[in-house]
């Protein structure tokens, strides 16, 4: 909608829009540095320490062994520079060993992404695709019963606490009628087996992870998307079509979904720290191999490496769609200066 | 704006009066149980509900009826608290740093930036790591998670109420700062806060019951929904009545909070839809 | 002969309460111009949004009719006062800020009635448009046309906007306080234009305002109206030197002050 028509602008355009999003992350850098002390006033707050864990493990580690650790850990070192270490490795993206099974953190945290991504990106799309067109239909036609039955049943849907929803898809679809896989990501001994064997097996084992995760969230949309159209269907430009004669069909393509649907882009930019760590209790009910279960495993084990970890890198992927939401909504509104 | 009688009206009456009664049920917890909800009783384990166990017994023979009006103590109690900790917190925060402005309004700020760029459960993970279990520590970590919204919400109304005539003449006027804040501003500046305090009711009590089902919460034997939850999940295949009934009492109170808390939203906004 | 646009005891209400328009009648020749005078509340707007059926949906007929060039608006289908709007009657509103999309270039805006009304095509229809923008005083046309309305200030807007209401060349012409939003400099000019407009392309135009002065500058015949009826009628010097109702006096006591 905004880009210019001619052929010689494009590659202004796009080095303007460069120009916008180095700008946006500049202004990141504190952000990251805000957490980065807030992960290292956390990390020092944790009861007990790498030292201290270790000298309760093991009996016959000697006070020299104590200090040589101590040492390596920089912990003799004035508080600063301790913080500066720290700052480094974070930029590293290192985040240590895990306290459970001496695995690097960051090595356990990228193997359990991309089963975080799909669930909550398929589940933001799926939630989207059904909350859209609820939405605006029901923002067309405010007096419908439909409307009246889906006013209800959104305010159900978003009362309904989402764990509860899960246990009782676990209890009735895989206990009782063996619909449904009680949990995991695949069925045993599908590791080896063909893509199109897998594949299936893999969406089956979704499939309840994906409903608790969409019924959590179109609620609260398909209510977004309504307001937004209401308030655009109100709007003075509307009457000003209508005034030039336009039919119904094109005021409404042309000039008020898109104006709707600009803040359900700023909506899904709101969404996205939910993409990343909204489904820690879907993905503990259901085994679900992803971020959440793993910031579950690690906050029940102490094991603060990991939980640090997941913390510092969730943040950062924040900051990233952030971001992304910021130059969607530049390229789709005119109104905003990329200059 | 209407006033309290339109407010109070058809279902957000009966929602009110409800809670009203669920309350008064957590807090007479001790007469109104028909047992005690710790009595653990091997030989009737998972007793399925009937007479002698409306709601059935756990997989140590307790009975959930008791539990739960036991564990209806923890959720409300957790609920109101920490709802109304971080309401405060936010409020003062967001109007202080929505009147003052400068470099204080910019700290607050960006310390609310920082806090909501950890996604999700995972700073109330973390947190819950550094400072171990329990309700109390709960209770805190939802007030340090969840001000920032509402102090969002403050700053944006002082910020448009700074400006206003009334305001410009008191602070012509002489006044001291505080006082402009505390008795003109502020007062204006309440209808976001008090629809967000109920709706950060339910969301607290949802928090707690999910933390107290992730086994971060409410630490055994002390019962709350979320932990009853978290034990039916255990016994899953032969214990129906332990999932059903615990869930079912988190979705009725979210019902009827959310129902006063859209009342109070098209209360406050009549703008809005319906 | 009859007139272009004839409103014959319009009754107007909302809901149960009473007529907020009350059997309002005047009339409008073909290439002449009309004032319709009143305060706000007064109902001269929606006597207006009426003869292009734009209602609110909330809105009553209650009784009389609106003929526009012998025909009886009410008698016409959805489509058929469609195909009015814009190609033979045009509107322009008061609020020029929210009056255009925010997400669509000028250009292409006005072009979208040319495209419907005359079935130009894309290139036509945009050429015409930058025409149309120069011909309000909006040049270099085509690059204007390629601007988005935030791009724009009031006064252009607005003047955009007449352009778009005339694109289509409409013989009747609706102006709902145009200048209200505007300041006093650049509302002198949007009355010049109007007026230069009209000379060259002589279509029939009705003034609603609540300021004299404004309709003074475009119309020589006026209608007053209070709490939706019509109270006065005639030449607007006479009004002006002799107010008979007391919602003239009033609104000229409100004109004199200044």
């Amino acid at each position: 909608m905004a880009a210019p028509k001619t052929s010689a602008l494009p590659s202004f355009w796009g080095l303007m829009l460069l120009r916008y999003a180095l700008r946006r992350m500049i202004l990141a850098v504190p952000l990251l540095l805000g957490i980065s002390v807030l992960t290292f006033a956390l990390l020092h707050l944790t009861p007990g320490n790498p030292v201290q864990q270790q000298m309760a493990m093991n009996p016959h580690f000697s006070a020299a062994s104590a200090e040589a650790l101590r040492r390596l850990y920089g912990m003799d070192q004035p508080l600063p520079l301790q913080y500066w270490h720290w700052l480094a490795r974070l930029a590293r993206l290192d985040f240590g060993l895990s306290l459970r099974d001496q695995q690097p953190v960051l090595g356990k945290i990228l193997a359990a992404l991309p089963a975080t991504l799909f669930l909550n990106i398929a589940s933001l799309a799926i939630a989207l695709g059904i909350a859209i067109p609820f939405g605006v239909h029901s923002a067309t036609h405010p007096k419908s019963r439909f409307t009246r039955f889906f006013t209800g049943f959104t305010f159900f849907s978003f009362s309904f606490p989402g764990f509860w929803l899960a246990l009782l898809l676990q209890l009735c679809l895989a206990a009782w009628l063996g619909i449904l896989p009680i949990s995991g990501i695949l069925s045993a001994g599908m590791d080896s087996a063909p893509w199109w064997q897998k594949l299936p097996d893999f969406l089956w084992h979704a499939a309840g992870p994906l409903i608790v995760s969409v019924f959590g969230s179109w609620a609260v949309m398909s209510r977004y998307v309504r307001n937004s159209m209401f308030e655009a269907l109100g709007q003075d430009y509307i009457r000003t079509a209508r005034a030039k004669g336009l039919g119904e069909r094109a005021v409404f393509w042309r000039h008020a979904l898109p104006n709707a649907l600009l803040p359900v882009v700023t909506l899904l930019g709101l969404s996205l720290p939910g993409l990343i760590g909204g489904s820690v209790i879907i993905e503990t009910i259901f085994a679900w191999p992803g971020m959440g279960l793993l910031a579950w495993e690690a906050s029940t084990g102490y094991d603060y490496p990991v939980i640090l970890g997941v913390s510092f890198l969730g943040a950062c992927l924040t900051i990233l769609g952030n971001l992304a939401a910021d130059l969607g909504l530049a390229m789709l509104d005119p109104r905003i200066k990329v200059q | 704006m209407a006033g309290p009688k339109v407010f109070w009206k058809g279902p957000t009456l009966a929602a009110g009066l409800a809670l009203a009664a669920l309350a008064a049920v957590a807090v007479l917890a001790h007469w109104l149980a028909p047992s005690d909800p710790d009595k653990i009783d091997i030989l009737q384990r998972l007793a399925a509900p009937g007479p002698g166990q409306w709601l059935g017994r756990d997989a140590l023979g307790r009975d959930l009826l008791s539990r739960m009006i036991y564990g209806a103590q923890v959720s409300l109690a957790v609920g109101l608290t920490a709802a109304l900790g971080s309401t405060l917190v936010g409020s003062l925060l967001g109007a202080v740093s929505g009147y003052l402005g400068g470099w204080v309004d910019e700290v607050i700020m960006r310390c609310a930036d920082v806090l909501m760029c950890i996604p999700g459960l995972f700073l109330v993970l973390t947190l819950i790591v550094v400072l171990g279990p329990g309700i109390t520590n709960v209770v805190l970590v939802i007030i340090f998670t969840g001000w920032t919204d509402i102090a969002r919400l403050v700053r944006g109304e002082v910020l448009s109420l700074k400006s206003r005539e009334f305001v410009l003449a008191a602070r012509a006027s002489g006044a001291h700062p505080a006082r402009i804040l505390f008795r003109h501003v502020l007062p204006n500046a309440m209808a976001p806060v008090y629809v967000s305090l109920t709706f950060g009711i339910a969301g607290s009590i949802l928090m707690e019951s999910g933390l107290s089902f992730l086994g971060l919460g409410v630490q055994p034997p002390t019962a709350s929904w979320g932990s009853l939850l978290s034990d039916g999940r255990e016994t899953l295949h032969e214990a129906w009545w332990m999932v059903v009934f615990p869930g079912l009492a988190i979705l009725v109170t979210m019902l009827l909070i959310n129902q006063l808390g859209e009342a109070a939203r098209r209360h406050y906004d009549p703008k809005e839809p319906a | 002969m009859s007139a272009l646009l004839q409103v014959d005891g319009l009754s107007l209400g909302f809901g149960d309460a009473p007529d907020v328009v009350h059997g309002a009648t005047f009339s409008l020749e073909a290439g002449q111009s009309l004032g319709l005078l009143g305060a706000s509340g007064s109902g001269k707007s929606l006597s207006a949004l009426a003869v292009l059926g734009l209602l609110p949906e909330a809105c009553q007929w209650r009784g009389g009719r609106v003929l526009f060039d012998g025909q009886d608006l009410a008698l016409l289908d959805a489509g058929a006062r469609r195909a009015l709007c814009g190609a033979s009657i045009g509107l322009v509103f008061q609020e020029p800020f929210t009056a255009l999309n925010p997400l669509l270039r000028v250009g292409d805006q006005i072009a979208e009635g040319l495209r419907l009304h005359k079935g130009l095509d894309r290139a036509a229809a945009d050429r015409e448009a930058a025409a149309w923008l120069e011909r309000v005083g909006l040049a270099p046309g085509a690059s204007r046309a390629r601007q988005y309305p935030h791009q724009f200030s009031g006064g252009m807007r607005q003047r955009a906007l007449l352009a778009m209401a005339l694109a289509c060349g409409p013989r009747l012409l609706i102006c709902d306080e145009p200048t209200t939003a505007l300041d006093a400099t650049v509302q002198a000019q949007m009355l010049e234009l109007l007026r230069r407009l009209q000379r060259d392309l002589g279509f029939a135009l009705l003034m609603i305002s609540h300021d004299l002065a404004v309709i003074r500058a475009v119309a020589g015949r006026a209608v007053v109206m209070e709490a939706g009826q019509v109270v006065e009628a005639g030449a607007v010097d006479s009004i002006l030197q002799d107010p008979q109702s007391g919602a003239a006096r009033r609104l000229m006591d409100a004109y004199a002050v200044l």
